[in-house]
């Protein structure tokens, strides 16, 4: 018992200088993020001073079922755009703290925090960039902007948003690796004939007891970025897909299950019963608003299907 | 000087020196502020990836739509959220998955959370590097390098952040 705590508890402090130096990734990639949104807003002020003859009707050239398809797919748009629930666990877990409730307080606080400034900075963003382009709005709202700002504004945009974009790959890599070694742990063995102690998972890629055996760490990091890549680079449709996969993916952890999990634990089953009603109603609702997001997104990849090619 | 109870004994206090310092170890709250946690939380969120797409959102719903939509998914997305960490014991809990099955019981993230989680890490991933390659080309106006070397920079990049 008491090695066993031991154990544990030195392989808890030795992941701490992991988590130390990832804060510093997520602070530079937030400030990065709030100067990407102001320049983003500028960019679209600029735009809307410059577009003449805006319109916020259907889209021109699409059919009724296109239009309906588009406006099924919409959630799915909003529902990967607040999909930060997948990893909230991991960052809840990674404050350290001995005292739940504690924990509980200060993680809370933090969630507050971070949704006063992404709501808004959302809602400005989106209500800019729909008032300047209207129903002409692309899929990305950089090429959007780009003809009505010079050139040096958009490389620093472009330099905050790769900054944006390898903060978020870093901090859910972390979390995939995670994932991964949890995945090797239950059936390295029956796939592959290899498989990870618990030590090896709990500790960093080189410190503690498990960096003897880093190079399992490493090959796990190489192949899932690899096999990233490879998805990335190689799917001709990857842009219509990831429009899929994200609203299966975030919809149902981020809309539906916190509600059920909350229902099922020991907190929510002495929540009064509006609160665990209200919890399975939304989670019916945004089940249902799920399945139209993947319909629509299903209708899109077979629309685009005849223009696809390998590699482009 | 004998005290009652209390044998000196080579082996002994070692036991009761490792006790404490395991009591101490235990006591040592060297938690994180929750500032950290606000940065990850802002980073988790808000991608550029996702935001890029956004407006389009509202190209299909309109003006009065898109808003209803918008503020409904905001506020039940951090609603949700909420209940999560409300939820999460963090001394036994330390991933979506654990705390699933501790609520759910064992082996329910496996049917209904690893699944869509995996699909959303592989996602933002190779999201991250198509983004990050075509931002690269864009910069790159003396276009020195092909297209595909810029998505393998940016695979690389992801690789080496962390």
């Amino acid at each position: 018992m008491l090695t066993d705590k031991n154990l544990f508890t030195s392989g808890f402090l030795s992941l701490a200088p992991n988590v130390d130096k990832s804060w510093v990734v997520s602070f530079a990639g937030t400030i990065a993020t709030v100067v990407s949104v102001i320049m983003f807003l500028v960019g679209c002020g600029q735009a809307m001073n410059e577009v003449e003859d805006v319109s916020y009707g259907h889209p021109d050239d699409d059919t009724t079922t296109d239009y309906a398809m588009g406006v099924l797919s919409s959630f799915g748009i909003l529902a990967f755009a607040y999909g930060g629930h997948s990893i909230v666990p991991d960052v809840h877990a990674s404050l350290n703290h001995k005292d739940p409730d504690q924990s509980k307080k200060q993680m809370t606080k933090a969630w507050g925090c971070s949704y006063l400034f992404v709501a808004p900075s959302y809602l400005l963003i989106v209500c800019l960039a729909y008032a300047a382009f209207g129903n002409t709005t692309s899929s990305s709202l950089v090429e959007d902007i780009a003809p009505y700002v010079s050139q040096n504004f958009l490389w620093a945009l472009y330099t905050f948003a790769l900054i944006n974009i390898f903060a978020v790959g870093a901090i859910y890599n972390q979390a995939a690796f995670t994932y991964i070694e949890d995945m090797v742990i239950l059936f390295g063995l029956k796939f592959c004939r290899c498989t990870m102690t618990q030590e090896e998972h709990t500790d960093g890629l080189f410190s503690g007891e498990g960096r003897k055996h880093w190079h399992k760490k490493l090959a796990i990091r190489f192949l899932f970025v690899g096999i990233g890549t490879f998805i990335g680079v190689a799917l001709p449709f990857f842009g219509d897909l990831a429009a899929l996969t994200g609203a299966i993916g975030s919809t149902p952890l981020t809309f539906v299950y916190p509600f059920v999990i909350y229902n099922n634990s020991e907190v929510g089953k002495e929540a009064p019963t509006w609160k665990r009603s209200l919890n399975y109603l939304l989670a019916f609702v945004f089940t249902v608003l799920g399945v139209c997001a993947v319909i629509g997104a299903i209708y899109n990849i077979v629309q685009n299907a005849s223009t696809y090619k390998p590699f482009s | 000087m004998d005290i009652p109870g209390y044998v000196i004994t080579r082996g002994v206090s070692s036991i009761e020196e490792q006790l404490l310092k395991e009591e101490s170890l235990q006591y040592i709250d060297n938690h994180r502020p929750w500032i950290h946690a606000t940065y990850h939380s802002v980073i988790s969120i808000l991608g550029i990836i996702g935001l890029l797409a956004l407006p389009l959102s509202f190209s299909y719903l309109g003006w009065a739509g898109g808003v209803i939509l918008f503020i409904a998914s905001t506020l039940v997305s951090f609603y949700s959220g909420k209940l999560l960490i409300e939820c999460q014991d963090v001394t036994q809990y330390k991933t979506y998955s654990e705390l699933a099955d501790g609520n759910m019981g064992d082996g329910w993230s496996m049917k209904w959370i690893r699944p869509f989680q995996g699909l959303i890490f592989i996602t933002i991933l190779s999201s991250s590097v198509v983004a990050s390659g075509q931002l690269l080309i864009m910069m790159d106006v003396i276009q020195n390098l092909n297209d595909s070397s810029w998505y393998s920079i940016g695979g690389l990049m992801l690789f080496i952040v962390r």
